[in-house]
Parts: C-alpha cells; sequence; structure tokens
C-alpha cells in the first residue's frame, strides 16, 4: 500500500514535471525555429522588372554619417517622399537600351536592358542601380515583408521570452512542491544514512533524468508544431505568404533540448539544496501542517526581488518614462515582481486567508484553517493562478492602457468637427468652413552626433486654420508663428528650447536649418512634428480637418461641398474611433490577436497544467488526513467540498496577488503617463483576468476532485 | 433491564480466501464497557470495523441503536455514524490544520449545528484539557491528542464509542490515564463502549472481555484482572491455526 500509494504521489508529480519541461522545449523549438527561418529568410526572387537585368531606382533612403566609437559610419533611414526617376535621366538611359517602365506611369523604378557598369556611368549617383537579387528592392512587397518579418521576429521572440519565464518559473514551483511533499520521504533516507549530498544528488539526478526525458518529447512535438505555427502565421496575415519553415536549421532544437534540460535542473536546484537540509527527525513528525516560518533566505530573496522591481519601476519613472509605455519593457517588467510575489506568497497567505474567507459552517472553517495552515500548499496552487493573472493584467492591460492614452491624446488634440481622409486631396471651396489640409510627412535629425532619428511629422498648408481645428499640447511657444523656415517640435527631441536653430532632413532627404516656435508635451509619443508644407516637397494632402462655423444644417450642407475633394468624409469623432479603436480583445488586427493568444494561450496552459499536478498531488498525498475527517462524521460531499474549496481559496489567493502586480505595473504606467503629461487613465482587461481565474478555478475544483478520487482508490468506505 | 446498543448476528467477511470473520453473535449493552482481544490476525478490527458501518460485511446483519446498517446507503451511515458512534484510534487521527477546541467541535459543526463555547470547554474539561484548547495536534503530546480525540468522538453524545487499541500508541503511564478516563465515563455517564486491543492490561479495565480466534467468538470472561486475560490470551494463542 504504502509503495502503491508513494508510486501514485510520484507518478503525478513526475508527470507534472515531465509535461511542464515538455511543453515548454515544445513551444521554444517550435517558436525558435519560426525565428530562425525569419532571420535568415531567403526572399522570393525579384518579380517586378524580372526580365530586366538592371533597375535604375530613385534615391528612397537618406544616407548620413554618424559617430561610431572611434571611427565614422553611414546609417540609412527610409525617406518619407522617395524622388521618382527624372525625366532628364530616363532620356540618357533610353539610348542605353530598352527601358521597361511600369503601366500605371509609376516612376520609382525602371528597368532597363543594358549592361550595369553602362547604366552606372550614365546614371553617376543620380539614382540607384540594382542588379541580381538586389533588384528585389523596387519591388513595393519587399519593405512591406521585412516590415511583416520584423513583426514575426518580434511576436515569436516575446512569445518565447514569456514562455521560458513562465516554464522555469512552473517547473521551480512543481519541483519545490514535491520535495516538500516528500519530506517524510526524504526523512527516512536521512534516517537511513544517507548524507544531505547524496540526497542532492538524487534528487538533481531525478531532474535531469525527466529534463532528458521531457527535452527529447518536446522537440519530437517541437518539430510536429514548428511547420503548423508558420502556418498559422502565414494564415493570419502576420507573416509574408511566401514565409516557410526552413527545416535545414537545427538548432533551434539543439538550443531548446539543452535549455529543457537546464530548466529542470536549475528547477530542482533550490529545491534539492532545501532537500538535503531535511532533517532525519523530519521522519518521525507526523507534520501536515508547515511551521509556518518561511526561511529567512526566501524572505530576503522575495524582498530583494520586490524592492529591485519596484526600484526599476520608480527609475524609469525618474528617468526615462518613456520607456515604460513600449512593449518591450511592459513585457519584460512584471516577471520581476511576478517572481517576488511567488517568493513572498507563502508568508502573506496564512494572515490574509484567516482575515478574509469568512465562511460559515465546518466545511468553510476547514477551507480556512488547512489553506491558512498548509501554506506551502496554498502557495504552489497560487503560484501559476498569479503568474496568469499578472501577465494577463500588466500586458494587456499596459497596452490598453497606452492604446486609450492615445485615443484620449487624439480626441483633445484635434477641433474640427468633420475630417476628410484619403490620397492625393484636393482643398474644395466651402464658404463659412476652416480647413486645415495637411499632408503626412517626416524629418530626419541627428542626435548627439551619433544616431539619426526619423520622426513623424504633418506638413500643415495653412497655420491659421491649423491652429483653428487644433488643440495641440503646447508647453513653450507659439503654434501660430510657424512659417516655412520654421517648425513645432515635441520634448522627445533632444533640442527643443524655442528659438533655437535645429538643423535637419526634410521628408524627401533635402537638408534644412529650422527655428523651433513651439515645443508640444511629449505625451504618448504621437505628438509628432508639424512643418509647413513648403518643407515637405512631394507630400500629396491626405487630410482635411474642418470646422464648420454654424449648426447642424450648415455642417451638412459643408460635408456636401467637402466631397469634392476626392475623399471620405467623416464626423471627427467617427474618424477618431476609426484611426483610434477602443482597447479590447477585439481591437487590433490578427497580429494582435495572434500575439495575445500566443502569450497567455501559452501561461494559462501552464498555470492549467502546474494547477492540476500540484492539486493532483497534494490532494492523493492527503488521503490519510481526509480519511480521518470521513471518521470524524463527514460526509463524502462535505469532504469534496473542502478540497474543491481549498482549492478555490487557493486560486483566489493567486488571483489576488495576480491583480496586486497589475495594479503595480498599471500604476507605474500611470505615472508615467502622467510624468508625460499624457492623459492619465488605466484600462484594466477584467474581462480577460476573469476568463483566466475562473478557467484556473474550474481545472482546481476538477482536478483537486480528481485528485480525492484517485485517493480513495483501493479502500472501499472512506 | 438493560437494552443491547450494538447487535451482531452471523457477521461474515472474507478477503479473497483468507476469513477474517467467520459467524460472530455478539451483543453490547448500554452502559457497558467491553473489551475485544485476540491474537494477530483473529479479525478483531474488522468486527470493530463492520459493527461501526466503516465496513460492509459479506454476510450477517449490525444494528445500531435500533438501526439495521446493512440498508442504509454511504450518505445515510455516514450520517448514523456521525449521530450514534465515536471513534478512538491508535493513531490519534486529529485534523493537523485545526485546534483542539476546532477538531473537538467538528462533528457537531459537521452536522451543521454550531457548538456552543462552553459545551466545546465542558468536553475537553471531561478529559482534562480545558487549558490546551487553543493548541495545534503537533503541540500535544501523544497522550493529549487521544484525550482530544476522546473529547472529539464524545461531543456528539453517542449511543456507543469504539476504540481500536486506542492506548497503542501510548506509555505506559498515559495509557493509565487514558483508560481511567474511559472506565470514569462508562461509570460516570452510563457510556457503552467496546475497544479493542492485545494488552491485558487494557483489557482489565472492562467490565467484560470477547476473545476472538480465527474469526469466531472464542469464549469470554466477565470482570476480569489483568493475569486472568494475558492466561487466557496465551492459551488460545497456544491453539493451532
Amino acid at each position: 500500500m504504502l509503495i502503491l500509494s508513494s508510486l501514485r504521489t510520484r507518478w503525478a508529480s513526475l508527470l507534472g514535471s515531465f509535461v511542464a519541461v515538455a511543453l515548454g522545449v515544445a513551444v521554444s523549438a517550435s517558436t525558435l525555429a519560426g525565428l530562425a527561418s525569419a532571420v535568415g529568410a531567403p526572399a522570393p526572387p525579384p518579380a517586378r522588372f524580372a526580365s530586366s537585368p538592371v533597375v535604375v531606382m530613385g534615391r528612397d533612403t537618406l544616407t548620413v554619417e554618424v559617430r561610431r566609437g572611434p571611427s565614422l559610419a553611414r546609417v540609412s533611414k527610409k525617406l518619407a517622399h522617395p524622388h521618382p526617376v527624372e525625366n532628364q535621366l530616363l532620356a540618357e538611359l533610353r539610348t542605353l537600351g530598352p527601358v521597361r517602365m511600369d503601366g500605371d506611369g509609376r516612376r520609382d523604378a525602371v528597368g532597363i536592358d543594358a549592361p550595369a557598369a553602362a547604366v552606372r556611368a550614365v546614371v553617376d549617383g543620380r539614382a540607384r542601380v540594382l542588379t541580381g537579387e538586389d533588384r528585389r528592392l523596387a519591388d513595393p512587397a519587399t519593405a512591406r515583408d521585412a516590415e511583416l518579418l520584423v513583426s514575426v521576429v518580434a511576436l515569436l521572440g516575446t512569445a518565447a521570452g514569456v514562455t521560458s519565464f513562465v516554464s522555469v518559473f512552473v517547473t521551480a514551483s512543481t519541483f519545490a512542491f514535491v520535495i516538500a511533499l516528500r519530506r517524510r520521504e526524504l526523512g527516512l533516507l536521512r534516517m537511513a544514512g544517507a548524507t544531505p549530498g547524496r540526497l542532492r544528488r538524487t534528487l538533481l539526478g531525478e531532474a535531469g533524468t525527466v529534463g532528458l526525458a521531457a527535452s527529447a518529447a518536446g522537440c519530437a512535438l517541437g518539430t510536429w508544431a514548428a511547420p503548423r505555427l508558420v502556418r498559422a502565421l502565414v494564415a493570419g496575415g502576420v507573416a509574408p505568404s511566401w514565409f516557410t519553415l526552413r527545416a535545414e536549421a537545427h538548432w533551434p532544437y539543439e538550443v531548446a533540448f539543452v535549455v529543457g534540460v537546464l530548466v529542470a535542473l536549475t528547477g530542482a536546484w533550490t529545491a534539492a539544496w532545501r532537500a538535503g537540509r531535511v532533517g532525519p527527525a523530519e521522519a518521525l513528525r507526523e507534520a501536515a501542517v508547515d511551521t509556518g516560518v518561511l526561511p529567512w533566505s526566501r524572505k530576503l530573496i522575495g524582498g530583494l526581488l520586490l524592492a529591485a522591481g519596484l526600484a526599476l519601476l520608480a527609475r524609469s519613472l525618474w528617468t526615462d518614462p518613456a520607456d515604460l509605455l513600449k512593449r518591450k519593457s511592459y513585457t519584460t517588467r512584471p516577471m520581476l515582481l511576478i517572481t517576488a510575489a511567488a517568493t513572498l506568497a507563502p508568508a502573506v497567505t496564512g494572515p490574509a486567508v484567516r482575515l478574509l474567507v469568512r465562511l460559515p459552517g465546518a466545511t468553510g472553517l476547514l477551507i480556512r484553517e488547512n489553506t491558512a495552515a498548509s501554506v506551502r500548499r496554498t502557495a504552489a496552487v497560487a503560484a501559476p493562478v498569479l503568474v496568469t493573472v499578472a501577465l494577463a493584467g500588466s500586458l494587456l492591460g499596459s497596452a490598453w492602457t497606452v492604446t486609450e492614452a492615445k485615443a484620449t491624446e487624439a480626441r483633445e488634440r484635434t477641433r474640427a468637427q468633420l475630417v476628410v481622409t484619403g490620397e492625393g486631396l484636393k482643398v474644395p471651396v466651402a464658404p463659412g468652413a476652416t480647413i486645415s489640409a495637411s499632408a503626412s510627412t517626416a524629418v530626419f535629425v541627428r542626435e548627439d552626433g551619433t544616431t539619426l532619428i526619423r520622426s513623424d511629422a504633418r506638413a500643415v498648408r495653412d497655420v491659421r486654420a491649423f491652429t483653428e481645428v487644433t488643440r495641440l499640447p503646447v508647453v513653450a511657444g507659439d503654434v501660430r508663428e510657424l512659417d516655412d523656415r520654421s517648425i513645432v517640435v515635441n520634448q522627445e527631441w533632444r533640442q527643443h528650447t524655442v528659438g533655437t536653430w535645429v538643423r535637419l532632413w526634410l521628408g524627401d532627404g533635402r537638408p534644412a536649418r529650422l527655428r523651433i516656435v513651439a515645443v508640444l508635451a511629449r505625451g504618448t509619443g504621437d505628438n509628432g512634428a508639424y512643418v509647413t508644407a513648403a518643407n515637405a516637397a512631394g507630400a500629396a494632402l491626405d487630410r482635411l480637418e474642418v470646422r464648420v462655423a454654424g449648426g447642424t444644417a450648415e455642417r451638412a450642407r459643408v460635408a456636401g461641398e467637402l466631397k469634392a475633394s476626392g475623399g471620405a468624409v467623416r464626423g471627427a469623432g467617427a474618424w477618431l474611433a476609426e484611426a483610434y479603436p477602443p482597447a479590447g480583445i477585439r481591437s487590433g488586427g490578427t497580429r494582435t490577436r495572434l500575439g495575445l493568444f500566443m502569450v497567455l494561450g501559452i501561461s494559462l496552459v501552464y498555470a492549467g497544467i502546474s494547477l492540476a499536478t500540484t492539486l493532483l498531488m497534494a490532494t492523493s498525498a492527503r488521503s490519510a488526513e481526509l480519511r480521518t475527517l470521513r471518521l470524524t462524521g463527514a460526509t463524502r460531499g462535505q469532504v469534496l467540498g473542502v478540497v474543491a474549496g481549498e482549492a478555490l481559496v487557493a486560486v483566489g489567493v493567486g488571483a489576488g496577488l495576480g491583480v496586486g502586480v497589475s495594479g503595480l505595473e498599471l500604476g507605474g504606467l500611470a505615472g508615467a503617463l502622467g510624468v508625460l503629461r499624457a492623459p492619465v487613465g488605466v484600462a484594466v482587461p477584467w474581462g480577460v483576468i476573469g476568463v483566466c481565474v475562473g478557467a484556473c478555478a474550474a481545472i482546481g475544483v476538477v482536478s483537486a476532485g480528481v485528485g480525492r478520487v484517485v485517493a480513495g482508490w483501493g479502500r472501499k468506505s472512506c | 433491564m438493560t437494552q443491547t446498543v450494538v447487535r451482531i448476528r452471523g457477521l461474515r467477511r472474507h478477503y479473497g480466501d483468507v476469513r477474517a470473520l467467520d459467524g460472530v453473535d455478539l451483543d453490547f449493552d448500554a452502559g457497558t464497557f467491553t473489551a475485544v482481544m485476540g491474537p494477530s490476525g483473529s479479525g478483531k478490527s474488522t468486527l470493530l470495523q463492520c459493527a461501526a458501518g466503516l465496513e460492509r460485511p459479506d454476510a450477517g446483519t449490525v444494528t445500531v441503536a435500533g438501526v439495521e446498517l446493512a440498508g442504509l446507503g454511504e450518505r445515510r451511515r455516514t450520517l448514523l455514524r456521525r449521530e450514534q458512534i465515536g471513534f478512538v484510534f491508535q493513531s490519534f487521527n486529529l485534523l493537523p490544520s485545526l485546534t483542539a477546541a476546532q477538531n473537538v467541535a467538528l462533528p457537531l459543526r459537521l452536522a451543521g449545528r454550531r457548538p456552543s463555547r462552553a459545551a466545546v470547554r465542558e468536553a475537553l474539561e471531561r478529559v482534562g484539557l480545558a487549558e490546551r484548547a487553543g493548541h495545534r495536534p503537533s503541540q500535544l503530546s501523544g497522550g493529549q491528542q487521544q484525550r482530544v480525540a476522546l473529547a472529539r468522538a464524545l461531543i456528539t453524545r453517542p449511543a456507543v464509542l469504539f476504540g481500536d487499541e486506542p492506548t497503542g500508541a501510548l506509555d505506559t503511564t498515559t495509557s493509565r490515564q487514558v483508560l481511567t478516563l474511559l472506565r470514569e465515563l462508562v461509570d460516570r455517564e452510563s457510556r457503552t463502549t467496546v475497544m479493542v486491543t492485545h494488552d491485558p492490561v487494557a483489557a482489565s479495565y472492562a467490565d467484560r472481555v470477547v476473545f476472538l480466534v480465527d474469526g469466531r467468538v472464542g469464549g469470554e470472561l466477565t470482570a476480569p484482572s489483568a493475569a486472568e486475560v494475558a492466561a487466557r490470551l496465551t492459551d488460545l494463542e497456544g491453539v493451532p491455526c
């Protein structure tokens, strides 16, 4: 019986660690394989002008010299307004050989059937000469695909990072709990003469074996999953249609395998170290209750992690608040606080449960006292819930908060009632209406001589009309003074003193020197810069913002007249709603949803597995205690009620801690928005958090119930 | 006139080929203290578990406080146990996360009743542990834990108290304390008590000793001394199996 029951416990615990590691390896292997394919992706052959050996393309980049350490380097940025191949050059090229052009009159590139050297001699730096594979650069798809690949890398990188974190976290907590459960057994081994070192080696050996087997299984699963992942990315429009898995890349699997084994070993490391300190006397104790005292090392580590998490948050808030708004930052930052919360969870569990859980009856009493007394078990169950809720709360909450802030900012920036959008708009005559026509452009500035920064800008036609239809967050200067020799910048610029001159390059690459007349608040980073249309040659009008003096009838008349512009006429509210869709699960494109699904899905699956195995182990290891409860007069229903209730309370503890971590993160973000003078508001994804907690609660109750049934195997009445 | 609290008729229980109980007829009367003795494997524990409704016999009937156990479903049997039967075991079987007072109050709370503080205190006082009410089992000695278990078994005022080697895990002195307590409860409150033991000294506290051999009743003694019990037990163990 003893061997059987110990086997049952061990089976669940080994399976738990095995599945956690195998899943982690599978996800890492497939995401890494996807990353490897995205990084070294063999691009498709040139499609445009494929029959011409040489392609001449108008200049479309700005190349500037910057300091790189002691030497100089040349960096390039895409121009906002690429140059076409000029007529003069075209005529000269025609003398060399047949010139191929697109039917629709696009002049950004032409194909020519002539020797490359001769073409180069004729072009003489006035345009780019492309041969061979480089001709792809003229394909409009190339730039789009490059952007898509960047997003694939970002998505897979985030997924791989989150998976690694969650799998290390879950594996470590599973191993730690297994050791806690096996304390008696380890005590017996110690009593039988095993030295602490021998015990540690045995446990690490176990972990290593599980890690090897699980990594192998994970790699096998990864080879199955990787092509499917790639297909899903293509089908979801995240990756370009020609994107395929590079089967010859083996390193992702090798890396994932090694990482899997290392994760198993490191996960078991602290647990094994702790196990070595189990004294022989532990075997004699019938200790189902934790002593309640956290080892000082855990308190210290938890405290340090918490302090580090808070300090990083405070430092970012102080030195670089804009960083807090960036995805890369808010994806990694919560991990520190999550680990801190999980480490300190046992310390807060007991008091919190005693204080908050007020359930009636014997079941209520048992739930409260058992949960509060077995802090390790409660903390082990709470940990995966904590990770899921905290990730959902901080990642989604941060993304949604930033989205909402940008929307609010845009709403506050405009005073227009009607907005016309479209390509190459004409300004119609509409008496009684103030029309501000503007075009999208960019300016480039070299900061500190080391980096070339591209800043999105808008080129306005009529400064007076522009100031009437907008309400810019000006912190210094006056936008009305904007003219053809000046610029409006925001605080994000290194140089933002009103009245100073700034050297920059315009959207078409022309160098210019403009005087700063006004400085805008930094905000969420969308405030941009403003120049006059004279400083954006080649930019076509793409937006008309209109303010009408009269009432509704007048507005309708103006809206009718605006149709002559050739664009879509909308109310400002409708335009804002489309340009800044409200934050939510359904907002954002397939890409956002897929990313969300991957990151949260992975952590939710992990939480489910970890919850299930922890509760299975814990509940089946408690068969003696639960039998006692039955003998004391509890019905089967009451015992199940206690077990399920304890699982629910533990899930509740995890959810509470997770919401706490999210609260800290979102609080920091709100602080950053305040410092940046952006609209402050916090969007908490209660719906998603609710779904996560609900799923965890369901899994918890079911696995506790199953564990109870497993514990009852082999016994007839109890 | 004495009233029979537990009536056992023709009780049989087999584990595969092993006949643990092979046709046992026994009555336990109200207000009596009975010890059940016998060599290892004589079926003492199985008898107790069947009598308490923890195990279902293969044949025969058990009636506790006038209720026939065989006809009851699992839930009704649990309720009957809760109301009419108290238990103490060799391993004290206290819930580790609850204090002594909470452990004692548990059966009543499980039955949906809210025990008064005074009732719990009184139950602990009867076993001499009133001042330990707030301690957890891990903070109590073995004898103290067994006394808490006794208080818990008695708080529902059961018709019968079963003890399965209740002193088996205790040293001589604490054994004597627990046995004296059991004896007092029978004398003072007319508790019906049935105790399985292999210790002749423990059995000498009982009014009657029933000997089990190979799943059958192999004789009994009334108001025995420890020496008499030991002598009879030696005879029984000499019987070839």
